[in-house]
């Protein structure tokens, strides 16, 4: 009786945990949303093709009548697209109106994908995705 | 056995006679471990946290980040569970099949649905096995599954629909015995490991009349109601050798009247040292299947890692101009068959072929094949532990920032803020593990070979050696320069 009891409340216990994660999961898995799609972002990358080491990034920030978008503060961040691999940020300073350059160093040969995380003088954050793939070994 | 207690299987092991005198050591006495694993729902108390995990593992994978680096799903599969799977490997056993989630799903399963069929006897051996890990192995390299949350999600939740269908339809552990590829895997690299699941007296068992390890015990009232399983996949304790087929799932400890199962320390590999019959298995030396297993294990290992570094491009890029072909498919095909046939064969059937022409061997070329093919087993572990090991060393801490942000997006972010900068630990110190596995993986493999050429050949126990140690170098040298290679890992390498 003892054994059975256990027993159920095992099943109990093991319902109960994959109902919660599936919960957990279930709600935190929203995608982000784009508080600012009127905003455009044009990336340029030198040298390309992209060649482990050192390379500039350039961005084009522009609002929906194509007016520069003047003020913003631009983080860069270069991942891999395997899973494991560490991150690189670097902050892109501005180079003139709408337009902000960095240098990020690839330090890995292989499929990248930069994230552009904006910040615009209204507050309003923006996130962007490329893809830089093949980064050739040097 | 290997414990050297005496074994219908084994008769006569000398080698292993320094190992046998000291008791074992056994993990079902070590106080609160053993007291956890001969409790029942051991088993479904270990699988609970992991189905969960797999299920927001799934839920990520579908609907979180589309970026690889930050889903749980893509950093869980190919990060850490890689990792840890091969590490359990190494210094316990198979400790994945306890805790399979698939399992527990399974077994929920079956208190409503109970199986009708058996499964087709032309089908009970490892050839599905063999097609499926090289299939699996394929599609990781073809879709790129790292670089997908989304596909890595389905890939679990196929393999939920597997089991369910193949255990649904067909009675006792037909997934895991005939089907499963992380199962044939494990079984594989297992043999390699230093724990298994053993009877501690075989004295006890001779004595013993009612073998409920192998068939269960059922409440004597009408209806007969099982109490507890026995082995489901066909392994007879007193006979059981090794652990090839051995999910670890401990129906037999649970169902031994005599509380004479244990999980006993043994040396490493010493399985492959000899050719005993096995119970559930046979002889190794005639199971042409589960040789083509253990190639697959091997030479996949090498292939894995090939598709990761530089020189799969150029190589890949060459094939497509020669051939002129765009696509990536029948390319990657091709190297897969190179990788996981042509070069094989080229090996280990011109190792045989020198085997039986110079030491004078007896036997067919094949059958030699099928013998020695055993040994190589080590060097594949060695393989894949270098690559996984370096994946989850290198990557250890990602799963830190991960889950920050998974909480974060769920707007309780209790953990903090992600903290991207924590990666893993530097290659300075994961590298040197990396030839450490490599070469322990070479120094079983070569002990295997040896100890087969001695037992085929007392006269030329080096000529019949010498070929299979030759295959041995020449995979641990491919190793070591795929190891060196710099890593480059794209989604699409015909872009290359």
């Amino acid at each position: 009786m003892r054994c059975r009891s256990m027993h159920r409340r095992g099943y109990r216990a093991a319902a109960l945990m994959v109902l919660s994660a599936s919960l957990l999961a279930a709600a935190g898995c929203h995608r982000a949303h784009d508080a600012a799609r009127d905003i455009r972002v044009e990336t340029t990358l030198q040298p390309e093709p992209v060649r482990v080491g050192n390379a500039t990034i350039t961005l084009r920030i522009a609002d929906g009548q194509a007016n520069p978008v003047r003020g913003a503060q631009v983080q860069i961040e270069g991942d891999m697209a395997h899973p494991g691999m560490a991150p690189v940020f670097h902050d892109a300073q501005p180079l003139g109106p709408g337009s902000y350059a960095g240098t990020m160093k690839f330090d890995m040969p292989g499929d990248w994908v930069l994230l552009e995380h904006i910040r615009l003088t209204d507050g309003r954050r923006i996130e962007r995705q490329v893809a830089v793939n093949g980064v050739a070994a040097q | 056995m290997i414990r050297g207690q005496g074994s219908v299987a084994e008769p006569e092991e000398e080698f292993d006679e320094g190992f046998g005198e000291a008791a074992p050591f056994d993990l079902l006495r070590v106080p609160l471990a053993g007291r956890f694993l001969r409790w029942r729902h051991a088993r479904t108390m270990l699988a609970i946290p992991m189905l969960a995990v797999s299920l927001v593992m799934i839920a990520q994978g579908l609907l979180g980040p589309t970026l690889s680096p930050k889903n749980l799903a893509t950093v869980l599969t190919w990060v850490h569970f890689r990792g840890a799977l091969v590490l359990a490997l190494l210094c316990a056993g198979n400790l994945f099949c306890l805790a399979c989630p698939f399992m527990l799903v399974r077994n929920a399963m079956r208190k409503f649905i109970r199986p009708r069929f058996t499964w087709p006897r032309r089908l009970r051996n490892k050839w599905i096995p063999v097609v499926l890990f090289a299939l699996v192995l394929f599609c990781y390299e073809l879709f790129s599954l790292w670089s997908s949350p989304w596909l890595t999600a389905w890939v679990i939740v196929g393999y939920f629909v597997a089991v369910l269908v193949v255990d649904g339809l067909f009675k006792h552990a037909t997934f895991c015995k005939y089907v499963c590829p992380i199962g044939q895997f494990n079984f594989i690299a297992a043999t390699a490991s230093p724990l298994e699941v053993a009877v501690r007296d075989q004295d006890i068992c001779t004595g013993c009349g009612t073998k409920d390890c192998i068939r269960g015990s059922r409440a004597p009232s009408p209806g007969l109601v099982i109490l507890q399983c026995g082995c489901e996949l066909a392994l007879f304790q007193p006979a059981k050798v090794g652990n090839m087929d051995c999910t670890f799932c401990l129906d037999c400890v649970h169902a031994c009247p005599h509380d004479n199962v244990g999980i006993l320390s043994r040396l490493p590999a010493a399985e492959l040292l000899t050719d005993p019959q096995r119970s559930g298995v046979g002889f190794f030396s005639r199971r042409k299947d589960i040789a083509a297993l253990t190639i697959v294990f091997c030479f996949g290992a090498l292939m894995n890692a090939f598709g990761m570094v530089s020189p799969v491009y150029t190589v890949e890029a060459w094939l497509g101009r020669v051939l002129h072909i765009t696509q990536e498919a029948p390319i990657l095909g091709l190297l897969f068959a190179v990788f996981l046939i042509v070069e094989p064969a080229l090996l280990l059937g011109g190792a045989a072929w020198i085997a039986r022409t110079w030491a004078g061997l007896r036997g067919n070329w094949l059958s030699l094949v099928v013998r020695y093919s055993y040994s190589i087993a080590p060097l594949g572990f060695g393989m894949w532990l270098a690559h996984y090991g370096y994946h989850f060393f290198t990557g250890l801490y990602t799963i830190v920032p991960v889950t920050q942000n998974a909480l974060m997006d769920l707007g309780w972010p209790i953990l903090g803020t992600p903290r991207w900068t924590m990666v893993g630990l530097p290659k300075t110190i994961v590298e040197p593990l990396e030839f450490g596995f490599l070469m322990l993986g070479l120094a079983g493999s070569l002990m295997i070979a040896w100890r087969l050429a001695e037992d085929d050949s007392e006269n030329h126990t080096v000529r019949a050696f010498t070929p299979w140690a030759v295959v041995c170098g020449i995979l641990f040298a491919a190793s070591v320069w795929l190891m060196l290679q710099p890593m480059d890992m794209r989604a699409t390498m015909m872009a290359g």
